[in-house]
């Protein structure tokens, strides 16, 4: 039983706080999902079904954010009746009671339209327009007009607009359809567990994470005003991070882009440009390490500065310009065989390099392979016939071996 | 407190209400008059003359007598509508610097608004004589389909009268409000406004207290005036064959026409056949001519066929607006003098298959409900609420001329609506957002309320920026705009709804210069 309280059974429902600054908030790929499944709709307990994690991370998880002010947690279903008493004012001309269903309303208009107007998810239109009417002489801003109501003029405002779009989506065969459809399959809390039907304890630990998270994401049809808000917010990420790409800021960019892709997973832009900001990052990596890797070749430790140079090969595995170094590395570090290596990957990648060449025939040379080191820097002259690093080469595999071989009897 | 008044302030006549003892209650001018004509003439002695004076002297200096400045108010002078009236008024309506009709006489150039806030503060020294207590807050009708610009110069016009407008209310909705109040049915009904300049429709729900506005659609230029012009236009030919003589150009025997053309026009509401006699009407050579002619109903209805089918078809837009269909229309109420022709009954009835509802007075309850939106507003004691729509769809324009609508006519107020927008070019830092009102998908066939520029766009590819614009409006009917940048966050907006034909400034100078004349009152 305290298992199935963990896991299912929490009914406070997290919500993001309006206006929340997403960039500068460093999610994992499971943290994101998570944050984007927030809808200030879903419960607690049904959020950490989905996300497959182990309930005591996700509760740290839970508890950082709303420190960090991005969620905040309503108790569920009783929380019609908290409302904040600071946000109650004696003084204005609008009574306490309705002060307080003002207040109440207005922290619950993601609700589902039918609940927004208090009837029934199949009520007849007779009904759905009594209800309407009803509400209206209540949040109407005309009933308060020229009355001291302090804040509550904008609260009303908000209310009655989100009202009466309730009001027209669901007086409009086609589009109550529509919410209807999605509310069917949908994440309300009471259908989403029957739909998702995952019970404690039992398969979700057969499946691996991802499996999971697919199977949820399958399941789990969201109703068009929360899929909307979430391609909004996407939209909006998307569009910070455009700028941020701008400035070439790509780690924050590639942040926004991720959630935006937690919020959005169907539009292909944002994975797009996802790729493309992952390769300017590891882009930008290499040239840090290689940055590195050149002022740690000057100290002792060349082998340091060769993983730091291995490392950014695999961010870059195309550049043969790391290559290149690497093999100067080498050569430095006398290990000719792996300087051998990383030459002849810098021709390879890029055949019109002459230095390149000429770095390949200082190793060729230097391994004793002097017809084959002649070659290659017969090459590079041919790339680059002024070089004079190429000529002296060219003359240095020239000379005899003369006297250097004498020994050799 | 002091109390509401609620005005209609009609084509050819006003009309003014208040609440009294509990009860709505048309106030009589001096005269005894329940509606007084919205006239203003300035008399050969330079003396300024309103109402019931101003329409008595109106045949001996019709040059300087302004009737039907309704039809002109807030629209450009290039407007079809301000050509017309040209063609037909007797006296000078010229260009303004805003390009807005403006009116010559006695020598002085008029706004229209500052001709309707003449008549305006006559409603309103009526109410005061009436009540006994100066009266500054006032309910305005306008027709159902005024524009953002009409309805604030009607605005202007109270405030030129010394008025605090609460609100600017459609006729028909105050038509509504005024058969709806203490009703606790539940039912749908037609409001059917044909006034002396205009025809309005609306489709109303009423229900607890509550009245709401389905689809509300209309003509500024189809109206009472349209049958009298008609009946002019016949009584001119038939002189011309006649006599040989053409009175077109003859100012005082064309309103000395108009006059008898109106009288006959109401006459031949209670009978079949009436006698038109004007005397002296012209002089030749011959010795003077005298107009005698004898008019009978059917000719009338004949000459006035088209207009009343026209109004017709206006009513099938608006029901298809409400999406209903005529059967589920409970009752039709009919509003306005023009509604009192028995071919316009007819055809209402004929059209809905139900008799009309007979309980209102045509010319007073629009006036009747403004005063009591008055009261539901500022007493509470009214259990009633009105939810009222806005009459035109707003929208933008896109880079191609066409337009992009945003909030549908029709949608109940206060209203919230957003749709995300990109660029056409790469690397546009800057977009337009020109504001417009009305129902053609042309752009430039709309009215242009506003026009704003959100600049600092990063560089980006074209289509890829995204701009939100959102669209506001609130109770009470003041429209804003904003655009964002979403990826930057930077926006603009402005309020659009502000603007009349006249700013601040001019309004404080005709406020003043009001204050140097006293006008003389009804006897």
């Amino acid at each position: 039983m305290q298992r199935a309280t963990e896991t299912g059974e929490d009914d406070r429902v997290p919500r993001l706080v309006p206006g929340w600054e997403s960039r500068g908030v460093n999610l994992s790929p499971e943290e994101g999902f998570l944050l984007s499944r927030i809808d200030g709709a879903t419960p607690w307990g049904r959020l950490r079904e989905m996300s497959g994690q182990p309930p005591a991370q996700l509760e740290g998880c839970l508890e950082r954010w709303i420190e960090a002010g991005l969620v905040s947690l309503d108790a569920g279903e009783e929380s019609e009746a908290v409302v904040d008493p600071g946000a109650i004012d004696t003084d204005l001309d609008i009574d306490v009671e309705l002060q307080e269903r003002i207040l109440s309303f207005d922290r619950q208009l993601d609700r589902p339209y039918h609940e927004l107007l208090g009837v029934a998810a199949d009520a007849d239109s007779k009904t759905i327009k009594r209800a309407y009417f009803k509400l209206s002489k209540d949040f109407h801003p005309d009933r308060y007009f020229r009355r001291e109501i302090g804040d509550y003029a904008e609260r009303l405002d908000r209310v009655f607009k989100k009202i009466a779009l309730a009001y027209e989506l669901l007086m409009d065969p086609t589009t109550r359809a529509e919410i209807a459809k999605s509310y069917r399959v949908g994440s309300s809390p009471q259908s989403a567990k029957v739909a998702t039907a995952v019970k404690p304890g039992d398969a979700p630990h057969k499946l691996s994470k991802r499996e999971m998270l697919e199977k949820l994401r399958r399941q789990v049809k969201i109703p068009d005003e929360i899929l909307f808000e979430r391609k909004r917010r996407a939209r909006e990420l998307f569009g910070s991070s455009r700028v941020l790409r701008h400035q070439e800021n790509w780690n924050e960019a590639a942040s926004c882009i991720r959630l935006a892709i937690a919020f959005d997973p169907w539009t292909d832009d944002y994975k797009e440009a996802f790729g493309e900001v992952l390769a300017n990052l590891a882009q930008m990596r290499a040239e840090k390490l290689i940055e590195q890797a050149m002022d740690t070749s000057d100290g002792r430790s060349q082998k340091e500065a060769l993983n730091l140079l291995e490392e950014a090969i695999m961010y870059r595995p195309s550049d043969p310009e790391i290559q290149h170094r690497a093999a100067e590395l080498s050569m430095a570090g006398d290990d000719l065989e792996q300087a051998r290596e990383y030459a002849e990957r810098a021709v390879e990648l890029e055949p019109e390099g002459a230095v390149y060449h000429l770095t390949l025939s200082k190793v060729l040379r230097r391994l004793g392979l002097r017809q084959q080191a002649q070659s290659v820097v017969q090459t590079a002259r041919k790339l680059d016939p002024s070089n004079p690093e190429i000529q002296e080469e060219l003359r240095r595999l020239r000379q005899r071996p003369g006297r250097s071989s004498g020994g050799m009897i | 407190m002091s109390r509401v008044i609620g005005i209609d302030l009609g084509t050819t006549n006003s009309c003014v209400a208040v609440i009294d003892g509990g009860k709505p209650v048309v106030i009589p001018n001096a005269g005894g008059y329940k509606t007084s004509p919205s006239m203003f003439a300035i008399s050969q002695d330079g003396k300024r003359l309103v109402g019931h004076l101003a329409k008595r002297q109106a045949i001996t200096n019709a040059r300087n007598t302004v009737s039907a400045s309704k039809r002109l108010i807030g629209r450009r002078f290039d407007s079809e509508e301000v050509q017309k009236s040209m063609e037909l008024s007797p006296f000078e309506i010229v260009r303004g610097p805003n390009d807005d009709p403006r009116v010559i006489i006695g020598g002085k150039t008029f706004t229209c608004a500052e001709i309707a806030g003449i008549i305006l503060r006559e409603m309103k020294h009526v109410a005061e004589e009436y009540l006994g207590e100066p009266v500054t807050d006032a309910v305005i009708t306008v027709p159902a389909h005024f524009n953002d610009t009409q309805r604030q110069s009607t605005k202007d016009a109270g405030k030129i009268a010394g008025l605090n407008v609460l609100r600017i209310i459609n006729e028909p909705t105050a038509a509504a409000l005024a058969y709806g109040i203490g009703r606790e049915v539940e039912e749908k009904i037609a409001v059917y406004d044909l006034g002396g300049g205009t025809f309005d429709i609306s489709i109303v729900e009423l229900g607890d207290g509550v009245v709401e506005v389905l689809a509300t659609s209309g003509d500024t230029f189809l109206g009472g005036e349209d049958f009298d012009r008609r009946l002019v236009d016949h009584i001119l030919k038939e002189f011309e064959a006649r006599e040989g003589i053409d009175l077109r150009g003859d100012a005082m025997a064309l309103q000395r026409l108009k006059d008898a053309a109106e009288k006959a026009k109401c006459d031949l509401s209670s009978v079949q056949t009436t006698e038109l006699n004007l005397p002296f009407i012209a002089n030749d050579e011959n010795g003077p001519r005298h107009l005698n002619l004898e008019i009978d109903r059917e000719t009338l209805e004949s000459l006035a066929a088209d207009v009343v089918q026209r109004t017709t078809q206006c009513v099938e837009q608006c029901l298809a607006d409400a999406e209903l269909t005529k059967d589920l229309i409970d009752h039709v109420i009919l509003v306005g003098g023009q509604t009192r022709m028995p071919l316009v009954q007819k055809a209402v009835a004929d059209y809905f298959g139900k008799r009309p509802h007979r309980g209102v007075n045509p010319d007073e309850v629009v006036a009747i409900g403004a005063c009591i939106q008055g009261s539901v507003l500022t007493s509470h004691e009214q259990d009633l609420l009105l939810l009222d729509v806005t009459p035109l769809s707003l929208g933008i324009a896109t880079f191609d001329g066409h337009f992009a609508e945003l909030i549908h006519r029709n949608s109940t107020v206060p209203v919230m609506k957003a749709h995300v927008f990109t660029t056409t070019r790469s690397d546009q830092s800057a977009v337009k957002i020109r504001v417009l009102q009305g129902e053609s998908d042309k752009a430039e066939d709309n009215d242009l309320l506003g026009e704003f520029v959100l600049s600092n766009i990063p560089p980006a590819p074209k289509g890829e920026p995204e701009i939100e614009v959102s669209f506001d409006i609130d109770a009470n009917g003041i429209v804003s705009v904003s655009a964002r940048d979403l990826a930057t966050n930077g926006e603009q907006s402005i309020t659009v709804s502000a603007r009349g034909t006249l700013d601040d400034e001019e309004i404080e100078q005709i406020m003043r210069e009001h204050e140097e004349y006293e006008l003389p009152q009804e006897k």
